[in-house]
C-alpha cells in the first residue's frame, strides 16, 4: 500500500503547487499595468482596431473566465496561442529549448567536472599550497559576475584569438559540434562561479568525512590513498554536494539571460523577459509552467537520489512518514 | 613556441580586446568571412528588433517592416530615399478633379512569388482585407476613407475614397498597404508571400530570417543572391558580431557611443543616417496647467533645448524645429520662436496663473533618449519654479497609462512614422491637442493634391504648431549606419522604416 500512496502523495501535492504557481502568474500578469494589444499595435494605434485585437485575443473576456479556458486547454495538452507570435506557446518552447537545454546542461557538466575533483583534491591538501591557490581562485571566481566574465571571454577567445564565434547559436541542423562550439564560451562563463561554489561545498564536505574513524580504519586495512577518496570518501560526501547541484540547476535554466544577452543566444530565460514586457500572457504562463515543473521534478528526482545514497537519511524519513 | 603565441594574443588583448570591451578604441584586426560573402552574393544586416510575424499589415513592428517591406512586399506605388512617390505596382494613375477617384493602371505580367498573377482583384483583396472590421491594420484609417474599389479590367483599378485625401499616394507606398495575394495572405505571419525582387527563403525565429533573390523579378532584378537579416538584443553583443565578421552591415547600429570607434576602423564606413524621428516633450493639453498656452510657451521658454539635445551625446543629434523630421523636404525649423528664457517662461506662467512650487509628473519611457535627458529637463523646470516628480515607467505601463488612459502632466517620446502631422488633429489622441484652426488647416491640406500648394499648408501647419506649443519639440536623432567597407548602395535617408535590399553590392 505504502509503495502506491507515496508516489501518488509526491504527485499530488507537486500539482497543487503548480496550480498556486499558475493562479499567481495569471493574477500578477493580469494586475501589472499594460495591455498586450497596446504593445502589440503601438502609439499609432486607433481605438477600433484596438478593439479588433482584444476580441481577437479574447482580452474582452473576464479575468476568471480566461484563466479556466487556458485551464482547460492545458488539459488538451494545449498551452495555447502566443499573443504577440501567433504561434503555439509549445513551438516558441521547444524553439528555445534547443538552445537552452544544451547551454543549461553543458554548464552544469563543467561546473561539476571542475567543482567536485577540485573540491576533493582541495581537501585532501588541506592548508598545503595548492588547496591555497585553489581557494583563492574560487573566491575569485565566485566573486565576479558572470556577464563580466562573458565579456572578457568574448574580448580574448572570439575577437582576439577567433577562436570561437563571438557570439550567435548555430542551430542544430550544423551538427553537435558546431552547437558544442557555439556554446561552450558561454557554458564557461556561466560554469566557472558555479564551480567555485561547488568546489567549497565538496571541500568543506570530503573534509568533514576525512576525519572519521571509518576513513582511519579503511587506511589501516592498508588501502590505497586513491581508493579510499574514490570508494569511501567520495560517496560519503555526496549528499549534500548534490543538494547544492539541485539548487544549480533552476538558475542555470533560468537566470541564465544575462549572459545569453552578451553572446546573442536566444533561450527561454530571453523569451521569458520579452513575453513579460510585451504582456504576452501565455508565453509567461508556459516559461513558468515549464520551470516550475523541471524545478518540481528535479528536486524529487535529487530527493529520491540522497535517499538512495545515504541510507541514514532513509531510515529517518521512513520512520517520520509511518 | 605556444607559450609565445599565447602571450603575443593576451597583450594584444590588452590593447585591443579588452580596450574596446571598455569602449576606449576598437582599431583594425577585424577578420572576415566579407569574402565569403562577397563570393556568393551574400549580405548579412544587423536589425535590432526581431519581428514576431512577418506580416506588416497586421502590426506596427519596425522589424517587420526593415525585413520584408520593399525586399518581399510591394505596394501600388513606392517611395524613394528622398521620400518622393514613384509608380510601382501601379505603371501610372490618374486622379479625378475633385481628388476622390484614383485610377490606377498596373504594371503586366507581375506574378507573386506563389505564381499567382497581380490582378485587380488582388489590389481590391489587399485594400478591403486592411479596412475590414476585424482588420488589425496599424493604419486601418487610411483604408476606411475608401469608400469603394472596382475593376473595370485585370489591369485597372478604380479607387473612390468618401473624402479627398491629399496624401493617398505616400501613404500606399507604406508598409501597411502592401498588395498581398488573396491566396496567401492567410500564411503570410509566417511564410510572406509578395511581388518583391527577394523570396522568402526562412525565418530562425528570434535568430535571422533569409531571403533569396527572386529570379523571376517583374522589374529590375535584385543584385545579390542571398540576404540574411540577424537580430541583436544587446548592443555590444552587436558590436561584436560587426567586428567579428559575422555582420556586413548594421543600418540602424543600437549604441550611437561606439560609433566613433568604428570609424577608425579601415574596414568600415560610419555613417550618420536619417530616418523619420520627432523627440518630444509630450504635454497633456487636456488639464491644468497645459490647457492653458501660455503655460505651454512658458515650458518652451524654460528649457534650453541646444543644451537637452547636447546631452544626448550623439554626433548629429540637433534641436526639432516642428513636428516634422529634419529629412522631410517640408520640414522648416521654427526652434527659435520661443528661445531659452528662464525670466520670460517665469512670467509667463505667473500670468497663466501657474504658482511656484506647482508639481507635475514627468513621465518616462524606458528608452535611452527619454531616461537620459528626463533629469536634465526636469532642472530646466525646477529653475522656472515647477517641481518636478519622475515616473519610470516601463513600456506597456507607459502605453497604458499614457496613451490609453491619458493619466499624465508630461512625458518624453520619439515619434517614428512618416508624415504624421495630422496626430495634431485627432484631438482623441493621447496629448489631446484640440484646435479648430489647425483642424481646419489640416483638411485643406489633405483636400488637395497639388504639391505647391500642399507644401505652403504644411510650412503653415508646422508654424501654427510652434507657435501654440501643443508639445515641446526637443530633438532629433540620426541613425547610426555602420557597413563593409565594400558595400554599396545602402539606403541612409529612410522617408519610411525601411531596408532595401535589392540595389546592394558588393563592390571592389
Amino acid at each position: 500500500m505504502q509503495r502506491f500512496v507515496l508516489p501518488f502523495r509526491f504527485f499530488a501535492s507537486r500539482m497543487v503547487l503548480l496550480g498556486v504557481a499558475s493562479v499567481l502568474v495569471f493574477s500578477c500578469m493580469t494586475l501589472l499595468p499594460g495591455d498586450p494589444a497596446e504593445v502589440l499595435l503601438g502609439v499609432d494605434a486607433q481605438p477600433d482596431t484596438l478593439a479588433a485585437l482584444h476580441h481577437t485575443l479574447g482580452l474582452d473576456q473576464p479575468f476568471f473566465i480566461r484563466y479556466l479556458h487556458w485551464l482547460g486547454n492545458l488539459f488538451k495538452g494545449d498551452f495555447g496561442q502566443s499573443y504577440s507570435y501567433n504561434v503555439a506557446v509549445w513551438q516558441l518552447l521547444s524553439e528555445r529549448l534547443q538552445l537552452s537545454a544544451p547551454l543549461a546542461g553543458l554548464a552544469l557538466v563543467l561546473s561539476i567536472c571542475l567543482g567536485v575533483p577540485l573540491g576533493v583534491l582541495t581537501a585532501t591538501q588541506r592548508g598545503k599550497p595548492i588547496d591555497i591557490v585553489v581557494m583563492g581562485a574560487f573566491q575569485f571566481t565566485k566573486a565576479i559576475p558572470d556577464f563580466w566574465l562573458a565579456m572578457i571571454l568574448t574580448g580574448f577567445f572570439a575577437l582576439t584569438l577567433h577562436w570561437f564565434p563571438a557570439g550567435g547559436f548555430s542551430g542544430w541542423e550544423q551538427g553537435a559540434g558546431a552547437v558544442l562550439w557555439s556554446l561552450l564560451l558561454p557554458a564557461i562563463a556561466l560554469a566557472l562561479p558555479q564551480a567555485a561554489v561547488l568546489g567549497r561545498y565538496t571541500r568543506s564536505a570530503a573534509i568533514a568525512v576525512l576525519e572519521e574513524p571509518f576513513v582511519l580504519t579503511a587506511r589501516a586495512h592498508g588501502l590505497s590513498e586513491r581508493s579510499v577518496l574514490t570508494r569511501h570518501v567520495l560517496p560519503r560526501s555526496l549528499p549534500p554536494v548534490l543538494a547544492v547541484i539541485s539548487l544549480q540547476i533552476p538558475l542555470l535554466l533560468s537566470g541564465t539571460i544575462i549572459v545569453e544577452n552578451v553572446f546573442n543566444l536566444k533561450g527561454t530565460g530571453a523569451l521569458l523577459l520579452e513575453a513579460v514586457s510585451q504582456r504576452d500572457l501565455p508565453v509567461v504562463q508556459g516559461c513558468v509552467l515549464l520551470i516550475v515543473t523541471l524545478v518540481i521534478f528535479e528536486k524529487g528526482f535529487f530527493e529520491w537520489l540522497e535517499i538512495k545514497l545515504s541510507p541514514w537519511v532513509s531510515y529517518h524519513q521512513s520512520r517520520q512518514r509511518a | 613556441m605556444f607559450l609565445k603565441a599565447l602571450f603575443a594574443a593576451i597583450r594584444s588583448f590588452w590593447r585591443k580586446g579588452l580596450a574596446s570591451l571598455l569602449f576606449a578604441g576598437i582599431s583594425g584586426g577585424v577578420v572576415s568571412n566579407a569574402t565569403a560573402n562577397e563570393r556568393d552574393g551574400s549580405v548579412v544586416i544587423g536589425v535590432n528588433i526581431s519581428p514576431a510575424t512577418l506580416d506588416p499589415t497586421t502590426n506596427p513592428s519596425e522589424g517587420i517592416r526593415i525585413v520584408t517591406h520593399t525586399n518581399i512586399y510591394e505596394g501600388l506605388t513606392g517611395m524613394d530615399e528622398r521620400g518622393a512617390v514613384h509608380p510601382l505596382l501601379a505603371k501610372s494613375w490618374s486622379i479625378s478633379p475633385d481628388g476622390q477617384v484614383y485610377t490606377f493602371t498596373l504594371q503586366p505580367d507581375v506574378h507573386f512569388h506563389d505564381g499567382s498573377p497581380l490582378t485587380c482583384n488582388a489590389v481590391k483583396f489587399s485594400l478591403d482585407r486592411a479596412s475590414a472590421p476585424e482588420s488589425l491594420n496599424p493604419q486601418k484609417q487610411v483604408f476606411q476613407n475608401i469608400k469603394n474599389i472596382s475593376c473595370p479590367q485585370d489591369n485597372e483599378v478604380i479607387v473612390s475614397l468618401r473624402a479627398p485625401h491629399g496624401s493617398f499616394l505616400s501613404e500606399l507606398a507604406w508598409a501597411d498597404s502592401v498588395v498581398v495575394s488573396p491566396t496567401s495572405a492567410d500564411g503570410n505571419a509566417l511564410r510572406p508571400i509578395g511581388t518583391g525582387p527577394f523570396v522568402f527563403k526562412n525565418w530562425k525565429r528570434a535568430e535571422s530570417v533569409t531571403l533569396e533573390k527572386n529570379s523571376a523579378y517583374w522589374g529590375q532584378s535584385a543584385k545579390l543572391n542571398k540576404v540574411v537579416f540577424r537580430f541583436f538584443a544587446d548592443p555590444l553583443a552587436a558590436a561584436n558580431a560587426l567586428l567579428d565578421g559575422q555582420v556586413d552591415a548594421y543600418p540602424s547600429f543600437p549604441a550611437p557611443e561606439m560609433a566613433e570607434r568604428f570609424a577608425h576602423n579601415s574596414a568600415f564606413v560610419v555613417k550618420s543616417g536619417v530616418a523619420p524621428f520627432k523627440g518630444l516633450l509630450a504635454l497633456n493639453n487636456r488639464h491644468k496647467p497645459f490647457n492653458n498656452p501660455l503655460a505651454r510657451q512658458a515650458l518652451a521658454y524654460a528649457i534650453d533645448r541646444a543644451g537637452v539635445a547636447e546631452s544626448l551625446d550623439i554626433p548629429g543629434a540637433k534641436v526639432l524645429g516642428s513636428h516634422m523630421s529634419p529629412e522631410n523636404p517640408d520640414y522648416k525649423d521654427y526652434s527659435t520662436i520661443y528661445p531659452y528664457n528662464p525670466e520670460k517662461a517665469k512670467a509667463l506662467l505667473k500670468q497663466a496663473g501657474v504658482e511656484a512650487g506647482t508639481r507635475l509628473r514627468l513621465a518616462l519611457p524606458p528608452i535611452a533618449y527619454a531616461r537620459g535627458t528626463g533629469e536634465l529637463i526636469a532642472a530646466y523646470l525646477e529653475q522656472v519654479g515647477i517641481t518636478v516628480r519622475i515616473v519610470q515607467l516601463e513600456w506597456p505601463a507607459w502605453l497604458a497609462q499614457i496613451f490609453g488612459h491619458h493619466d499624465f502632466d508630461m512625458t518624453i517620446i520619439g515619434h517614428t512614422e512618416p508624415d504624421d502631422i495630422g496626430i495634431y488633429a485627432r484631438k482623441d489622441y493621447y496629448f489631446g491637442y484640440d484646435n479648430p484652426e489647425f483642424q481646419k488647416l489640416y483638411a485643406t491640406y489633405e483636400n488637395t493634391s497639388d504639391p505647391v500648394v500642399r507644401h505652403n499648408i504644411s510650412i503653415k501647419m508646422q508654424e501654427k504648431l510652434a507657435r501654440d506649443v501643443p508639445n515641446i519639440f526637443l530633438f532629433f536623432v540620426p541613425r547610426t549606419n555602420i557597413a563593409k567597407r565594400q558595400l554599396n548602395g545602402l539606403w541612409n535617408t529612410l522617408p519610411l522604416q525601411v531596408c532595401p535590399m535589392s540595389a546592394v553590392s558588393w563592390g571592389p
